[in-house]
C-alpha cells in the first residue's frame, strides 16, 4: 500500500469510494437472508451520490456495511472490492477500520438524539474524535471543536460546547453531528436520511450547510433518502434500489426526465407536487417483497405494469447500459418509453 | 382568526330531520390549550405555556381542511383540544351549533361519535392482543349496541370499505403491513358513522406508494359517505393534494388561511412563503432554479413568545412595527385571511401575495 495518490486522473474524476459486488446477508428467524445483492458503484471526489428507495430496499444496509457498522454476528458482508482511496476495507481488522472511520469515511444519521451520547457534553464528543484520530491535546481539541461548532452554524459555540445534547434542538443536534463527521476532514461522508426527522425550514438550512461544506472541503457525499425532492435538490447522480439491488443509476436530470426503470417511473408518478395543482396521484400497486421471499426473475415484476412472461423467470435481469452513465435492470427497456417529470 | 361561515356551506346530504344549523359543521373559536410550564427548583412557578393560543376555523360539510406548520406549532394540540383529548383552557368548539366544551362526559361521548381521529403510527394505535374484529368492533359497542351477528357483519362491511377482505377480521395486527394497518385504523374510525375524521399525520409514516393508496382511500370515502376531514400534516405536498382549504400555524396561532390553490400559489404571509420555498420539488431543473428563502434559526420557544408579531424574529421583511404590535387578521386577495403588518402598513400589500415584494426587500435575519 503506497501513500502517494495516483497522479494521472484529474481531481474531478478521482474515485474516493469503489464498491464492487457487495453482498450482505443478515440472520433472520428463518436463517440467513440476502438483503443487499450485488451492489457496485463508485463515487468521485466532490460528487454527491444519492441512493433512493423505499424502506427495506437495502439502501441503509449498503452504507452501514461499507462503513463496517453492521453487527458482526448477525451479518455477513462480502465484496469483490471495497476501497476508500488506497485503503482496501475488506482486508482491514475491526481495529484498523476504526482508524478509517473518521479521517476517511464518516457518517451522519437520521436521529441525532440517539447518535449522540446523552451523558457527555457536546463539546467533549467532538473533541474526543479529534484527540482519538489527530492526537490533539485537550486544549487544541477544544479550540478546534469550538471552531467547528461555529462553522456548522451553532450560535455562541463557546457556551454551547459545555452543554449536553438534550439542551439542543433537533436542527442544532444535526449540526453537531455534522461537526463530528467533519472533524477529521473525511474523504467520504455517508449521510443516511440526515434531514428526514427535521422540519422543512430546518431541512433547508442543513442542506444548504452540507452544500457549502462540500464546496469547501471537496469531499464525496453519499446521500441516502426516500425523498425525491431532496434528491433533486442536492444530488449529482443517483442510484435507485429495490429489494436489495440497484435497479437504475443515472445522472440527476436524466433520471428524472428519462427514467430507465418502471420502478423509478412509478416513484416519480407517485410524488405529489407542491408546486402544481392537485392531479391524480398514482401509486405502485402491492408491496415490496419480504426479505427471504424474493420473486423469481425481475424482483419488481409482481408490481410492474409492463411485466411480461419473460420477466418472471430465470434469474434476475442484469444491470445494462442505456447510455454512457445510465444503467437499468429491466429486460424490456429497449421497447419502453417511460414517463419522466419535467 | 376566524371566518364567518358562508350560508352556502352545506352540500348534498344534509339531514332533513334536524333543523339545519346555519354555518359550519364544526366551528372552532379562540381555542386556547395551555400546559403548565416546566417547574424549576427554588424558582417561582412559571406561567402556563399556551401551545394553542386563540385558534379559530370553520370546517364545512364534505370539505378537507389542511392544517400545516412545523413541529411544536400546535397543530396536533389543536386537534386534541377540539376532540377534548386535552381540555382546552378557553374558547369554543361547536359541532352543528352545539357547544362541546364543558359538556359532561356522557354527553360528550355521544357527541364524539361524530368526530373520530386517526393517528400517525398504526403500530401503536391497534392493540396487539386484540383480534381485528374486536378492535374495529369496539366503537360499535360503545356507540351502536349491535347484536353479535350484526356486529360481525358490520365489521366485514367496514373492512371491505377500506379495501381489505372481510376474513381479515380474525387476524391480529402483527400480521399486517403499515399501509394495511392504517386502513384498519381508518375502518375503526369510520365504524360508528362519524361526520368528521381528524387525521393527525395519518400518512406520514408510510412509504410514498403506500401513502398514495391510503390517500386514495380517504378520497374515495369522502366521496362515498360524505366524510369531512381535518387533515394535519407537515408534508405540504400531500396537503396541497388533498385539501380544499389550508390553514398555516406558527407558534400556536393561525397566521394565514384560504383555499389551497390560493395559499400555495399566492402566499400572503412571509412564513407561508418561506415554508413553501423550503419544500424541495421533485424535479432537478425546477428545484435548482427556484428561489429559496432559508429562514435563520429555530422557531422560538413557545414558553417565551416574542412580543408583537410572533414571526418577527425570523421574518425577512420585518419592520419596526412588527416588534411591538400584534397583527390582526385581514382579508387575503382571493380567499381567506392573513395576520401580517405588511398588508396594512409599509408596502401595504392589502392581501396580495408577499411574493410580489421580491427578493430585494428581503433581509437576512441573523440567527
Amino acid at each position: 500500500m503506497t501513500q502517494t495518490l495516483p497522479p494521472a486522473p484529474a481531481p474531478p474524476t478521482e474515485t474516493t469510494l469503489l464498491v464492487e459486488d457487495l453482498v450482505v446477508d443478515v440472520l433472520t428467524e428463518h436463517g440467513w437472508a440476502t438483503v443487499v445483492d450485488g451492489v457496485s458503484f463508485r463515487v468521485a471526489r466532490g460528487e454527491t451520490l444519492g441512493i433512493v428507495g423505499e424502506s427495506g430496499s437495502g439502501k441503509s444496509v449498503t452504507c452501514l456495511s461499507i462503513a463496517g457498522l453492521m453487527p458482526p454476528r448477525q451479518t455477513r458482508v462480502r465484496a469483490t472490492t471495497l476501497r476508500v482511496l488506497e485503503h482496501d476495507l475488506t482486508a482491514l481488522s475491526p481495529k484498523q477500520m476504526d482508524d478509517i472511520r473518521g479521517p476517511r469515511i464518516a457518517m451522519i444519521f437520521q436521529e441525532p438524539m440517539t447518535s449522540l451520547n446523552p451523558a457527555f457534553t457536546v463539546g467533549d464528543q467532538i473533541a474526543e474524535v479529534l484527540r482519538r484520530h489527530e492526537g490533539l491535546s485537550r486544549r487544541a481539541a477544544r479550540e478546534r471543536a469550538i471552531a467547528l461548532l461555529d462553522r456548522v452554524g451553532v450560535p455562541s459555540p463557546q457556551r454551547r460546547y459545555r452543554q449536553y445534547p438534550f439542551e439542543f434542538s433537533g436542527g442544532m443536534r444535526q449540526r453537531v453531528m455534522i461537526a463530528i463527521a467533519l472533524a477529521c476532514r473525511p474523504d467520504v461522508i455517508i449521510a443516511d436520511e440526515p434531514t428526514t426527522a427535521l422540519d422543512v425550514t430546518v431541512q433547508a438550512q442543513i442542506l444548504e450547510l452540507l452544500r457549502e461544506l462540500q464546496r469547501e472541503h471537496g469531499m464525496s457525499v453519499i446521500f441516502i433518502t426516500h425523498d425525491l425532492g431532496v434528491v433533486a435538490d442536492v444530488c449529482d447522480r443517483v442510484l435507485v434500489m429495490y429489494a436489495g439491488q440497484i435497479v437504475e443509476g443515472a445522472p440527476i436530470v436524466e433520471l428524472f426526465e428519462q427514467p430507465g426503470h418502471p420502478y423509478m417511473e412509478g416513484l416519480l408518478a407517485a410524488m405529489p407536487r407542491m408546486d402544481q395543482p392537485a392531479g391524480e396521484l398514482a401509486s405502485i400497486p402491492g408491496h415490496p417483497p419480504r426479505v427471504g421471499a424474493m420473486p423469481d426473475g425481475c424482483r419488481f415484476h409482481p408490481r410492474c405494469r409492463y411485466a411480461e412472461d419473460r420477466c418472471t423467470g430465470a434469474g434476475s435481469p442484469e444491470l445494462v447500459r442505456l447510455g454512457p452513465t445510465h444503467t437499468t435492470r429491466c429486460l424490456r427497456h429497449p421497447e419502453l418509453t417511460l414517463r419522466g417529470t419535467p | 382568526m376566524s371566518e364567518r361561515a358562508s350560508p352556502s356551506a352545506g352540500t348534498a346530504s344534509e339531514p332533513v330531520a334536524k333543523p339545519e344549523p346555519a354555518g359550519a359543521l364544526l366551528e372552532v373559536r379562540d381555542l386556547v390549550v395551555s400546559f403548565p410550564g416546566r417547574r424549576r427548583p427554588f424558582r417561582a412557578a412559571p406561567p402556563p405555556l399556551r401551545a394553542v393560543d386563540g385558534v379559530g376555523f370553520d370546517l364545512h360539510e364534505g370539505e378537507t381542511l389542511g392544517l400545516v406548520g412545523e413541529s411544536g406549532c400546535g397543530k396536533s394540540t389543536t386537534a386534541r383540544g377540539v376532540m377534548r383529548l386535552v381540555e382546552p383552557a378557553a374558547g369554543s368548539v361547536k359541532l352543528r351549533g352545539r357547544e362541546l366544551l364543558g359538556l359532561p362526559a356522557a354527553q360528550l361521548r355521544a357527541a364524539r361519535r361524530d368526530v373520530q381521529m386517526v393517528f400517525q403510527d398504526p403500530y401503536s394505535s391497534l392493540d396487539p392482543s386484540m383480534l381485528i374484529r374486536e378492535s374495529i368492533g369496539e366503537p360499535l359497542d360503545v356507540h351502536l349496541k349491535l347484536g353479535r351477528r350484526d356486529r360481525a357483519e358490520r365489521v366485514g362491511e367496514l373492512l371491505r370499505r377500506v379495501g381489505l377482505p372481510p376474513e381479515y377480521m380474525m387476524r391480529y395486527p402483527h400480521e399486517f403491513s403499515g399501509g394495511q394497518r392504517q386502513r384498519l385504523t381508518i375502518a375503526r374510525a369510520i365504524a360508528a358513522d362519524p361526520k368528521i375524521l381528524v387525521l393527525d399525520e395519518a400518512v406520514s409514516a408510510l412509504d410514498v406508494s403506500t401513502q398514495n393508496q391510503v390517500i386514495g382511500l380517504l378520497e374515495e370515502l369522502s366521496a362515498a359517505i360524505g366524510l369531512t376531514y381535518l387533515f394535519i400534516a407537515h408534508d405540504l405536498s400531500v396537503v396541497r393534494h388533498i385539501s380544499d382549504r389550508v390553514a398555516v400555524m406558527y407558534l400556536g396561532q393561525i397566521v394565514e388561511h384560504g383555499d389551497a390553490t390560493r395559499v400555495f400559489d399566492a402566499p400572503a404571509h412571509p412564513y407561508t412563503e418561506a415554508l413553501l420555498s423550503a419544500v424541495p420539488v421533485p424535479s432537478p431543473r425546477v428545484q435548482r432554479s427556484r428561489e429559496r428563502i432559508v429562514l435563520a434559526g429555530d422557531p422560538p420557544d413557545p414558553s417565551r413568545v416574542p412580543p408583537g408579531c410572533r414571526f418577527h424574529t425570523r421574518c425577512p421583511y420585518v419592520m419596526d412595527l412588527c416588534r411591538t404590535e400584534v397583527p390582526q387578521p385581514t382579508r387575503a386577495q382571493g380567499s381567506g385571511e392573513v395576520a401580517c403588518h405588511l398588508h396594512t402598513s409599509g408596502p401595504t400589500l392589502a392581501g396580495a401575495s408577499v411574493r410580489s415584494l421580491g427578493a430585494t426587500r428581503r433581509q437576512r435575519v441573523p440567527a
